[in-house]
C-alpha cells in the first residue's frame, strides 16, 4: 500500500516537475535583472590561462583585457591601435612608434622598452607567434615610444601578426607574468595588460573584471563584468531569459527560430565574420587516404541547403575556402551528388543494399567529429549526415566536448567540422595557411603534406606585394580544393549573441571584439 | 522412484520451496486493477508498434529541411523535428529502442546479480566476503554517478550506455540474489538432491539459480521503470545514441531549444516516456503484490 501511494506520489510530481519546468521556460518577465553597470556574460569556452605565453588566452582580447599594437576593425582592415604607427623601413625592419600616455592597468607606464620585453617574451615563448614571425626577430626599443621590429628574413605576416588575436603578440607588464610563474591566480588583480577592464579574480570557468579607469581611449562603460562558462547552449539562453546574465555567446542558429517573437531574450548576429567552419578530413588513413574520397565528400555535400536551411541564413553559403568579398577567393566548391556517386564507383566503391558504399568488404563510414561547444556544428553535421548519404557515406557523428583531445588520436577519427578559420582574425590568410596546411604546421591536425603546398606557404611569408600574394593564394586553393580536396569550408559563419532586453542593441562583432571601452547598454 | 522424483517428494511433503515460475503472480498481478491498466497502456503501445510499418511512415532518420519544425498535420501526424524528421516516426523508432534497451540492461544486471548472488551463497564465507565487500564498493557509489563516470570513460555512445547501466545497476540485486539464494540453499529439497548424488553444479543451477530466478524476475519488472528513465535521462545530457538514432531522452534534448515554438517535439517523447514507465511501473508493483499475497516473494 505504501509503495503504491510513493508510486502514484512520484508520478504526480514527474508531471508537476515537467509543468513548473515548462511555465519557467516560457516567455515572461525577468526573475532577476542585472545591475545597469554590471554586465554577465555567459560563454562556452574556458579561458584556459592568463600567460600570453601558453595557449587558451586568446580569450583575453575577447574580452576587453588585453590589446595589441593594431586591431582590425569591422571590415578586415588593419588599424593602429596601442600603436599609433607601424611603417616597414626595409624588407627585414620595421618602426613602430607607441601612443603617447599608454599605461597598464596597474599604473605601470607602457613605453617602448615595456612593449619590446613584451613582444620579445612572445617571439621566443609563444608557438602561436612562431607561425607569424621567426624566434630570432627581434624588438628593440629606439626612443621612450618608439622601437623596431628586426626579422631575419623578410616578412609580409608583421602587420597581420602586430593585430593578431590570437594571443601572439599581447602587450603585457613582463613583470607580473613572469612573477607569476604560471600560476595564473597570482596575474588576476595586478593590473597586468591595458584593456579597458582588468581582471580581479579568475578560474577557467570563471572571470570577474573591473573597470579600468585610466583606460586610454576613454572611461569604460562598466562598472565591473563578469564572464561565466556555461557549457551547455539551452542554458546560457535560460540565463538570459532569467536575468542572470545579460549576453550569452555562441548559441546555435536554431535559436533564431526558438527565439522569434520573444520579448524576454533577442537574438543578434555579426556581419559576415572572418572566419568559417571548415570541414578537414585525417590524410593519414582510411577512407580519406584516398583523393576521390575526398572529392566525392567535397561534392556530396550541398552548402546552400546548409546555409539557408540548416542555419536558417545566418551564415552563408560556401563557395571556396575564402568569402568571395576576399580579392584571393576562388569559388571551387560545387554540390554534385551525381558526380560524386561517379567517382566513388569509379575508385572501386560500390553501392549496397543500405546505400552505404563498401570496397573490399569495408563500408565507407567517416566518423566526423563536432564541438559540443559551438552547437552549429552539432546542426551542420546532422543535415551533412544526410546529404552525404545520398553519394553512399555512413557518416557517423561524435559530438566531443574536446575535439582537440579526440582528434589528437588518429586512429579515432577521419573528418571533423569546426571553427578553424581560413582566416585569422586579422582577415590575415597567411597565418591560417601555415598553421593548417603547410607540412608540420601547429594546427595541421589533418597530416597535410603536400611539397607544392608548403613551397607557396614559404613564398607567402616574404611577399610584400598584394597582387602577387593573391596569385599564390589561387594557385593554392587550386592545389587543397580542386586538386586533392584535404579541406573545404561548410560554411561561413556570423557570430551570434543572445541578449537580454537591456542589451537588445548590441552590435555583435564579427572580428571578436566583444568587449570594447565603450560597450553599453 | 528417480532422483527428481525424490526431490519433488520431498519439496510436496516439506513445502518451503520457492515459486519457479513468474507466470503465477504475472498473471494474479494483471488482473488487479493496476495491473490492467499498465498492461492496458503496453497492449496500446504494442498496437502502435506492430501498426506502425502500414502507416506509411518516412524514415525516421530522413531529413525534409522544408518541413522544418513542421506541426502535426496530415503529413506529418505529430509534426516534424528541427531538421523535418518526422516526430511520429522517430517517436516509434526511439520507443522500441528504449524498451529493448531497458529488457537487455535489466537481463545484463539480472545476470549478473543471480550469478554473484548464487556464488556468494554458495562458494564458501570466504568468497562470500570477497564479493559481497565488492557489491559493498559498488554500492558506495551513487549508480548515476558510477554511470556518468563509466560513459565519460567510455566515451558517448549508445552502447557504451547501456554498458555503464548495467555495471551500475547490478550491485543492489547481487545482495537479493544472494538472500534468496540463502534461503534455498538449505531446503529440504536441495539436501535432498544433494544426498541423492546430484553434482554440485547442477545443483547451483538447477536447484538453487532455478529458485532465485523468478524471484528476481518479480524484483526485475519493478526496476523496468526506473532503467528506462535512468536511460532517457542519460541519453537527455547527450551520452546516448549520436544522430541520427532515435532514442525518448535524447529526442527531449533536441527538443529543449524549440520548447516554446515547436513544443509538440517535448510533447511526444514526454508522454511516450510516461507512459512506459507507468505502465512498467504499474506493472511491476501489480505483480509484486500479488507474489507477495501468495507468500512467493
Amino acid at each position: 500500500m505504501l509503495r503504491r501511494r510513493r508510486t502514484w506520489t512520484a508520478i504526480i510530481s514527474a508531471v508537476l516537475a515537467i509543468v513548473l519546468a515548462g511555465c519557467g521556460s516560457g516567455a515572461g518577465a525577468p526573475t532577476q535583472s542585472a545591475a545597469d553597470d554590471h554586465l554577465t556574460i555567459y560563454n562556452s569556452y574556458k579561458v584556459a590561462s592568463l600567460d600570453p605565453n601558453e595557449s587558451g588566452t586568446n580569450w583575453l582580447f575577447d574580452w576587453g583585457i588585453a590589446e595589441n599594437l593594431l586591431q582590425v576593425d569591422e571590415s578586415g582592415e588593419i588599424q593602429p591601435w596601442l600603436a599609433e604607427k607601424v611603417e616597414r623601413a626595409t624588407d627585414t625592419t620595421w618602426n613602430i612608434t607607441l601612443r603617447s600616455g599608454l599605461t597598464f592597468q596597474n599604473g605601470t607606464k607602457l613605453d617602448a622598452a615595456a612593449a619590446a620585453k613584451a613582444l620579445n617574451r612572445q617571439v621566443t615563448g609563444s608557438k602561436a607567434s612562431q607561425v607569424y614571425m621567426d624566434a630570432k626577430s627581434v624588438f628593440t626599443a629606439t626612443g621612450d615610444l618608439t622601437l623596431t621590429l628586426t626579422t631575419p628574413q623578410p616578412n609580409a605576416m608583421v602587420p597581420a601578426a602586430l593585430a593578431s588575436r590570437d594571443n601572439a603578440f599581447q602587450i603585457y607588464d613582463v613583470s607580473v607574468v613572469e612573477a607569476a610563474d604560471g600560476d595564473s591566480t597570482k596575474i588576476a588583480g595586478k593590473g597586468a595588460f591595458t584593456g579597458p577592464y582588468a581582471i580581479t579574480s579568475w578560474t577557467p570557468e570563471n572571470l570577474e573584471m573591473t573597470r579600468y579607469d585610466g583606460y586610454w581611449a576613454g572611461t569604460p562603460a562598466m562598472a565591473a563584468v563578469t564572464v561565466k562558462v556555461v557549457a551547455d547552449e539551452q542554458a546560457r539562453i535560460a540565463g538570459v531569459q532569467s536575468g542572470q546574465a545579460d549576453l550569452a555567446f555562441y548559441p546555435s542558429p536554431d535559436a533564431k527560430l526558438s527565439l522569434d517573437g520573444r520579448t524576454d531574450a533577442y537574438f543578434l548576429q555579426s556581419e559576415l565574420a572572418l572566419q568559417a567552419l571548415l570541414v578537414d578530413m585525417n590524410l593519414t588513413a582510411a577512407p580519406f587516404d584516398d583523393a576521390a574520397v575526398r572529392t566525392a565528400f567535397l561534392m556530396s555535400v550541398d552548402y546552400a541547403q546548409l546555409a539557408e536551411k540548416v542555419a536558417n541564413g545566418v551564415f552563408d553559403t560556401a563557395t571556396g575556402l575564402y568569402p568571395a568579398s576576399m580579392s584571393y577567393a576562388v569559388a571551387n566548391q560545387k554540390t554534385d551528388v551525381e558526380q560524386a556517386k561517379t567517382v566513388l564507383a569509379a575508385a572501386g566503391w560500390t553501392e549496397g543494399s543500405d546505400g552505404i558504399r563498401t570496397k573490399n568488404g569495408t563500408k565507407l563510414t567517416v566518423r566526423f567529429v563536432t564541438q559540443a561547444q559551438g552547437p552549429e556544428t552539432l546542426a551542420l553535421a546532422s543535415a551533412m549526415q544526410a546529404q552525404v548519404k545520398e553519394a553512399g557515406f555512413d557518416l557517423q557523428i561524435n559530438n566531443a566536448e574536446d575535439s582537440a583531445k579526440v582528434k589528437a588520436d588518429m586512429s579515432a577519427w577521419d573528418s571533423s567540422i569546426g571553427l578553424n578559420g581560413s582566416l585569422s582574425g586579422t582577415a590575415d590568410p597567411i597565418q591560417p595557411f601555415l598553421s593548417r596546411w603547410t607540412t608540420g604546421g601547429s594546427a595541421n591536425a589533418q597530416g597535410l603534406s603536400n611539397a607544392k603546398v608548403d613551397a607557396i606557404g614559404a613564398k607567402l611569408q616574404t611577399t610584400f606585394d598584394e597582387g602577387e600574394r593573391d596569385t599564390l593564394l589561387k594557385e593554392a586553393q587550386n592545389i587543397i580544393v580542386t586538386e586533392n580536396a584535404y579541406v573545404f569550408a561548410a560554411t561561413y559563419k556570423r557570430f551570434l549573441v543572445v541578449a537580454s532586453p537591456a542589451w537588445k542593441d548590441y552590435t555583435v562583432s564579427n572580428v571578436r571584439a566583444h568587449l570594447r571601452w565603450n560597450t553599453a547598454p | 522412484m528417480t532422483v527428481s522424483e525424490a526431490v519433488r517428494t520431498v519439496r510436496g511433503a516439506r513445502g518451503g520451496a520457492p515459486a519457479r515460475t513468474v507466470r503465477g503472480p504475472l498473471r494474479r498481478g494483471l488482473r488487479t486493477p493496476l495491473g490492467r491498466i499498465g498492461l492496458g497502456i503496453v497492449v496500446v503501445l504494442a498496437v502502435v508498434l506492430v501498426a506502425s510499418p502500414f502507416l506509411g511512415l518516412p524514415d525516421p532518420a530522413a531529413q525534409n529541411l522544408d518541413a522544418k519544425l513542421a506541426p502535426p498535420s496530415v503529413e506529418h501526424w505529430l509534426g516534424a523535428d528541427h531538421l523535418g524528421r518526422d516526430v511520429l516516426a522517430r517517436t516509434i523508432e526511439a520507443t522500441i529502442r528504449s524498451s529493448l534497451a531497458a529488457c537487455l540492461v535489466l537481463v545484463g544486471s539480472l545476470t549478473i546479480s543471480i550469478l554473484v548472488g548464487v556464488l556468494a551463497a554458495t562458494g564458501g564465507r570466504r568468497l562470500d566476503t570477497v564479493l559481497m565487500r565488492i557489491v559493498d564498493v559498488v554500492l558506495a557509489v551513487p549508480g548515476l554517478i558510477l554511470a556518468l563516470a563509466i560513459v565519460g570513460l567510455l566515451g558517448p555512445g549508445f552502447d557504451h550506455l547501456l554498458i555503464a547501466l548495467i555495471v551500475s545497476s547490478w550491485a543492489g540485486n547481487a545482495r537479493l540474489a544472494r538472500a534468496y539464494a540463502l534461503a534455498i540453499v538449505h531446503r529440504p529439497y536441495v539436501q535432498a538432491a544433494r544426498l541423492a548424488g546430484v553434482g554440485r553444479w547442477r545443483i547451483l543451477l538447477t536447484h538453487i539459480a532455478g529458485g532465485v530466478v523468478p524471484q528476481m524476475l518479480v524484483v526485475a519488472t519493478l526496476d523496468l521503470g526506473g532503467v528506462i528513465v535512468r536511460l532517457a535521462g542519460l541519453s537527455f545530457l547527450g551520452l546516448g545514441p549520436m544522430p541520427p538514432a532515435a532514442e525518448l531522452g535524447a529526442m527531449l534534448g533536441e527538443s529543449r531549444a524549440y520548447l516554446t515554438n515547436a513544443p509538440w517535439l517535448f510533447a511526444v517523447p514526454t508522454i511516450a516516456i510516461v507512459a512506459l514507465t507507468l505502465s512498467a511501473n504499474l506493472i511491476g508493483e501489480a505483480v509484486s503484490d500479488a507474489a507477495r499475497n501468495a507468500g512467493e516473494s
